[in-house]
């Protein structure tokens, strides 16, 4: 409990130290409103900090919630939102629409998540046979995403003049991140977060094996395949925003884990939380160590995550 | 509850495994399948509980074919202790027999005094309410085929389905088994159907017995008449000795094996 409360504390520290932290420094007295703000921090904190900040919050949210419950559904440690396709799908169809219509912000979005959507259900019909099996699912993951990725890599390829963009966007990145990119991702948190924390007992339960969890009346195809989806839809909404920022969906979980347990009524709001707090202050690290030269945050949480999650994992075993 | 197998016949990839078994198992009784490896026991456990679901023929419990009832529904009248399982690492005794209950909870709610006590019950039954917070994993070999099947009993069920219960277990550990499935059985009266290797299990625990050799159902009734060393050598083909030991028990004891005539 006492463990739950430190993550969550974690969450709220990151949401405030992004606000505060930048090129223009605003107090944590000023957000709360009790020290007036003069009006072009006030522009800074409401219209680039705060949207900011919650997508950072709910990608965070919805990858790791992603990668929990592929973690559950497939009962494998690697299993992570890249290996139902959402990175490669979306890389290719996100990196085409950049290549052929230029830096067209808008529709990179909607054209990632459509990629997405598709490579996972792809993957997902090429699996199927009479019932999923996970490591059929693992195994055709990495072959679809072995050829999405050959896709992506001759684009880069033909347009090596617009690769400089396209990189970018594939390490992942919260720069100009703005209120219209929450207002796409935030049904999708909502939902996606109510349809998994409801979906807890049946993850919990899926963890004993499929054989025990029929026996036990868990209708584990039917189970599978909604689950699978949800976090297609969590991943797929995070990756077409912020491009492909992948590692916090497997690490995140895995260190959720490591501290919390696997009981899924806690592993889920933990990693949830755990989630949101990683992105927020590797993001906030990420904008002010080279200031005013911002690094891509993915670059930053790969270099300082993996070292650590190589800490817990000594630490455990 | 009657549990009745029709015509049941199952085919896996292309293979035959049943060929048209046709048997009706004692209700409140304890039934143990014997029988040669690859003889079909195991997926005739399967079907009775729709684990595998690919069979034709016809499984009713109490009339009804359960195809129709639902998992749910039957996870809460029937449950199995299947071979192949797992559970997380920190998973405690008392978290995992807890999961008996799942086909019993609603959607929302949480844990309710009926579950609690189904759960404290279980835990009587197969004396581990000292270890409720141990971790699955650092208990002994017998004290976690205890544990998994507490997580049966806590479903309550009418009809208890064991898959070779007493593999890998030692003597000692084997006997406080087969002495909590009698317990169950003579105290709620609960249909007990087990897959057993051991011979004179079958013939100690079993009210009845049907044996299965080559898909078919070779011979079935009571135990303590039907296991000879006749059969042993027909089923198995073992030569057998028979005594009678201290309790007045037939025992039989498997010699060695029948060379086969080419």
């Amino acid at each position: 409990m006492i463990k739950i409360f430190l993550i969550g504390l974690a969450a709220v520290a990151g949401f405030f130290l992004s606000l505060m932290n930048g090129s223009v420094e605003i107090t944590s007295a000023q957000i709360i409103g009790q020290v007036p703000l003069d009006e072009t921090k006030r522009q800074i904190l409401e219209n680039i900090r705060l949207p900011r900040t919650i997508v950072a919050m709910l990608v965070g949210v919805n990858l790791s919630l992603s990668g929990a419950i592929l973690q559950a559904v497939m009962k494998n440690p690697l299993a992570d939102p890249h290996i139902i396709g959402i990175s490669s799908g979306a890389g290719l169809f996100g990196i085409f629409v950049m290549m052929i219509f230029g830096d067209a912000g808008a529709l990179v979005t909607p054209a990632a998540f459509i990629g997405a959507m598709l490579a996972a259900s792809l993957i997902y019909l090429l699996a199927w046979k009479d019932g999923i099996r996970p490591i059929r699912v693992i195994l055709a993951g990495v072959a679809v995403s072995a050829f999405l990725g050959a896709g992506i890599s001759a684009l880069l390829i033909f347009y090596s003049d617009k690769v400089h963009g396209a990189l970018l966007w594939m390490v992942g990145g919260l720069s100009a991140r703005s209120w219209q990119h929450v207002e796409i991702l935030l049904p999708y948190s909502i939902a996606g977060t109510l349809a998994t924390f409801l979906s807890a007992r049946h993850m919990n339960v899926l963890q004993l094996g499929d054989e025990v969890a029929t026996g036990l009346g868990l209708r584990v195809n039917l189970v599978r395949t909604i689950l699978t989806a949800i976090a297609a839809l969590l991943a797929a909404s995070a990756v077409c925003v912020v491009g492909l920022l992948g590692f916090v969906g497997l690490i995140v979980p895995h260190t959720a884990r490591l501290i919390l347990g696997s009981d899924y009524k806690i592993l889920l709001p933990g990693a949830a939380m755990l989630g949101a707090a990683v992105v927020t202050i590797s993001d906030t690290f990420a904008r002010t160590i080279f200031s005013p030269a911002e690094l891509p945050v993915g670059i930053l949480m790969a270099m300082l995550g993996a070292p650590f999650f190589l800490y817990l994992l000594r630490c455990e075993l | 509850m009657n549990l009745t197998a029709k015509n049941i016949s199952v085919k896996l990839g292309g293979k035959e495994i049943l060929h048209d078994v046709n048997y009706s198992f004692k209700s409140g009784k304890r039934t143990a399948i014997i029988g040669p490896n690859g003889a079909g026991k195991s997926t005739l456990l399967k079907v009775l509980c729709l684990l595998n679901e690919k069979f034709s023929g016809n499984v009713s419990l109490d009339g009804k074919n359960i195809r129709n009832i639902g998992r749910k529904n039957l996870a809460r009248v029937m449950a199995i202790l299947p071979q192949e399982r797992d559970a997380p690492q920190d998973t405690t005794v008392r978290q995992l027999v807890s999961f008996g209950r799942f086909p019993h909870r609603k959607f929302f709610s949480g844990e309710s005094a009926e579950d609690s006590a189904a759960i404290k019950n279980a835990l009587e039954l197969t004396k581990l309410t000292d270890f409720e917070n141990r971790q699955v994993i650092s208990l002994s070999g017998g004290e976690r085929q205890r544990a998994w099947l507490a997580m049966t009993l806590a479903q309550r069920p009418k009809i208890l389905l064991l898959d070779e219960p007493t593999t890998y277990l030692d003597i000692s550990h084997q006997l406080e088994v087969m002495d909590i499935i009698a317990d169950v059985n003579k105290k709620f009266s609960t249909t007990i159907i087990m897959v057993l290797h051991d011979i004179n299990h079958a013939r100690l625990y079993g009210d009845d017995v049907l044996i299965i050799k080559n898909k078919k159902i070779f011979a079935a009734g009571d135990p303590k008449t039907i296991l000879s060393a006749q059969i042993l050598s027909e089923v198995f083909s073992v030569n057998a000795d028979t005594f009678t030991n201290v309790a007045g028990d037939e025992i039989i004891f498997p010699i060695k094996i029948i060379k086969k005539q080419c």
